[in-house]
């Protein structure tokens, strides 16, 4: 046990103390706190892209665009009334012109305006943009809904109906979806699905560390005084923890930095539902999370540990590599199914395969609910072979000290692990 | 202290390396492990460290298990093992502590043995930085920092210049001193002779020979005379002595340098007194003992 700590402790000494370790972190976390503090830097970008749900609520909205509203069926009265429904627009209101007009084409074209948008009557319109990309169809939504709202309101003014009635009217009925099964499928998507690249970057980028660490050490000889040294139970299972943990103070400190400014700034954020759903996730799952990625990381770190004992140099990994990165990919791919179905056979079946159930059975208790023994009995399982297979690579650590040169198949592994069983 | 090795039998995957190894090791003296490459010095020293089992036979210390008997080893592998990019103080310190020794108890060994190589100017430089031979000290350190009961050094003075030889050779020698148990593996077989008062040589997986050094070149041909004198012609002088009964040939490969086999080594006095009787003046008279490099040659050659 005492060497276990040694081994932990130096490990993850290392990490605290190597400059591409450190180096990373900050660039990371300065990148974060830039992202959600200097929010006006972004806020076009983001508005556009997320869609803000209050724009008039803040200063921070500038009018950074321009609009061509040709107007033949008289909605709109001046161009004012126009911008104070558009807050994010400099509006210019004609009543002729078409979508044919060569003038208003390459008004667009060279950026004079970012869109133009046809009122032909009060129920056909056009939208014309350059083609802008993934915003365009936001754009178009925005525009549609102010004119069309203006054009309802007409219309209400028009059959003499009070101020209460009309706005009655206009207030949007609030529809609150409740799934019994499990909360509200909007956010559970956002945030399970926020947690699982998580998982997936995580297990990989660490898992790839722990490989890196036993090759290098195995290519530096350092191993051959280490094997002497020390167990080789507590040297695989302190690099795992040590890097284990360092991953988990990296991530935790990421993770700090955001919610410190996210909450500074969370006056800015709220506005905008799809972060603000992220930041809802309940706390049970955030415990989940946790607990999944530490046996996630686990598991996948014992393989990677197992494979660096197989190679002679660092740059042999990559070949090597590839049937963990398989596993990843279809516990990866395999949680996308489990957030559409979480209680389809297959993938019920799946979330009990310790290999996946990180990924597997954390969406489903996201989505959906799974008996707390289903969740007990998946996690003992993972726990009990993430051990297993460290103990695994343990002995293919030990072995490996042998096998430089070639690399051993399946086969004689199989042999050579079989023969050394009664140490 | 008494090492034993008992009938070690060890295959990998298809590779029958060694076939029923035995040798015993006493405190107070070295033991030169030889062999050519390949021959199983290696996995048997890892044996001895308990890195794997035996597929048979045993490992004793005074009678008791390794395990059981508490003592201490020190390893100097043969391919160096530490991080190359690692603080060279805080590495042997590491080392240390994964054999049982605290921090601080760790960090005062590795700064006496730092001092006792000569290392101290590089304890808190990278290993990488450092020349061959002064990672070997660094790695002599590392080996030596938790006072070991056996000490086992895998070719220790490859990349040595003949100083820091020299120093690893004081060391060794204290060590030997100290009563600790050495066991030395080289094919540099001048510092086997130097240091190792028994030998075990492996070949093909066997032992095929081992024992007292001393012993071992008795039991070889006693019969060469080598004789110098400052006669260019001394094969010519010989031939006029009348030592044609005692000597079955005469050789001279150098001027003033013979070698005479006798036909029966016990006459070596008989033809001293020839030698002093004539009008030769000896420089040297040497009966001829085999080197250890060329009892290695022919036992270790052997298919």
């Amino acid at each position: 046990m005492k060497q276990l700590k040694t081994v932990f402790l130096y490990e993850y000494g290392n990490y605290m103390k190597n400059k591409v370790f450190l180096v990373f972190t900050i660039v990371v976390t300065a990148l974060i706190i830039l992202f959600l503090s200097v929010p006006p830097l972004f806020s076009d970008s983001i508005s556009s892209i997320f869609g803000s749900s209050g724009s008039n609520t803040t200063a921070a909205v500038e009018r950074t665009k321009s609009l061509l509203i040709v107007d033949k069926a008289g909605i709109f009265t001046s161009e004012e009334e126009a911008e104070k429904m558009l807050p994010e627009y400099n509006v210019k209101l004609q009543t002729s012109g078409s979508a044919e007009d060569a003038a208003i084409k390459d008004s667009i074209n060279n950026g004079e305006y970012n869109g133009a948008f046809f009122i032909n009557s009060g129920t056909d319109y056009t939208y014309m943009s350059k083609s802008n990309g993934i915003t365009t169809g936001f754009d178009s939504d925005e525009i549609y809904a102010a004119v069309k709202a203006k054009y309802q309101l007409s219309l209400y003014n028009e059959a003499g109906l009070s101020q209460e009635q009309i706005s009655a009217l206009m207030t949007a009925p609030q529809l609150t979806v409740i799934e019994s099964g499990g909360s509200d499928f909007g956010d559970t998507y956002i945030y399970t699905y926020v947690l699982l690249m998580v998982l997936y970057i995580s297990i990989i980028l660490y898992g790839q560390l722990v490989a890196t660490a036993i090759a290098t050490e195995k290519s530096s000889r350092a191993m051959e005084l280490l094997i002497t040294s020390a167990k080789p139970n507590n040297l695989i299972f302190g690099k795992i923890l040590g890097t284990g943990t360092a991953g988990l103070t990296q991530i935790g400190i990421w993770l700090a930095a955001v919610l410190v400014f996210y909450n500074i700034n969370s006056s800015f954020w709220s506005q905008y539902e799809f972060i603000s759903r992220i930041f809802s996730m309940p706390v049970d799952i955030v415990i989940y999370a946790v607990i999944f990625y530490v046996l996630g990381f686990f598991i996948f770190a014992a393989l990677y540990g197992a494979l660096g004992s197989l190679v002679n140099r660092v740059e042999e990994i990559n070949t090597v590599a590839l049937p963990v990165i398989v596993l990843v990919l279809v516990g990866f791919f395999g949680a996308f199914t489990a957030m559409a179905s979480p209680n389809n056979l297959v993938v019920i079946v799946l979330s009990y395969i310790p290999v996946f159930t990180p990924f597997i059975m954390f969406v489903r208790i996201c989505v959906t609910d799974v008996p707390m023994y289903g969740i007990i009995i998946s996690i003992a399982l993972t726990a009990i072979s993430a051990v297993g297979i460290g103990m695994l690579a343990s002995k293919i650590y030990r072995l490996g000290t042998l096998m430089y040169g070639q690399r051993p198949s399946v086969k004689e592994l199989a042999k050579m692990l079989k023969k050394s069983k009664s140490y | 202290m008494r090492l034993s090795v008992k009938d070690i039998e060890k295959s990998f995957a298809s590779k029958h390396v060694l076939k029923g190894v035995s040798f015993e090791s006493e405190s107070g003296a070295a033991l030169g492990l030889l062999g050519r490459n390949g021959a199983g010095k290696t996995t048997i020293i890892r044996i001895i460290m308990g890195v794997f089992p035996p597929d048979l036979g045993k490992i004793e210390i005074d009678g008791q298990k390794v395990s059981q008997s508490g003592k201490k080893f020190g390893y100097l592998p043969e391919e160096r093992g530490l991080y190359p990019k690692q603080i060279v103080l805080n590495q042997i310190i590491y080392v240390g502590m994964l054999r049982g020794m605290n921090r601080h108890d760790a960090k005062e060994s590795a700064l006496r043995w730092l001092n006792r190589v000569g290392m101290t100017e590089y304890a808190d430089k990278k290993l990488n930085t450092l020349s061959k031979g002064n990672q070997q000290k660094i790695q002599l350190a590392a080996t030596l920092i938790n006072d070991p009961d056996i000490i086992i050094l895998d070719e220790p003075f490859s990349g040595l210049d003949p100083v820091n030889a020299q120093m690893l050779k004081d060391i060794v020698g204290e060590l030997i001193d100290s009563n600790k148990i050495v066991l030395f593996s080289s094919h540099q077989m001048g510092y086997v002779e130097q240091f190792c008062d028994n030998i075990a040589m492996l070949n093909q997986g066997k032992i095929v020979l081992s024992g007292n050094l001393k012993e071992i070149k008795r039991g070889y041909d006693r019969s060469k005379v080598l004789i110098c004198a400052d006669i260019p012609d001394i094969k010519g002088k010989l031939a006029q002595l009348e030592i044609g009964g005692l000597a079955e040939s005469i050789e001279s490969k150098e001027p003033g340098e013979a070698v005479i086999k006798l036909k029966d080594a016990a006459d070596k006095d008989k033809l001293l007194h020839k030698l002093i009787d004539s009008d030769i003046t000896l420089d040297k008279y040497e009966i001829l003992e085999p080197t250890l490099e060329e009892i290695f040659v022919e036992k270790a050659g052997e298919k």
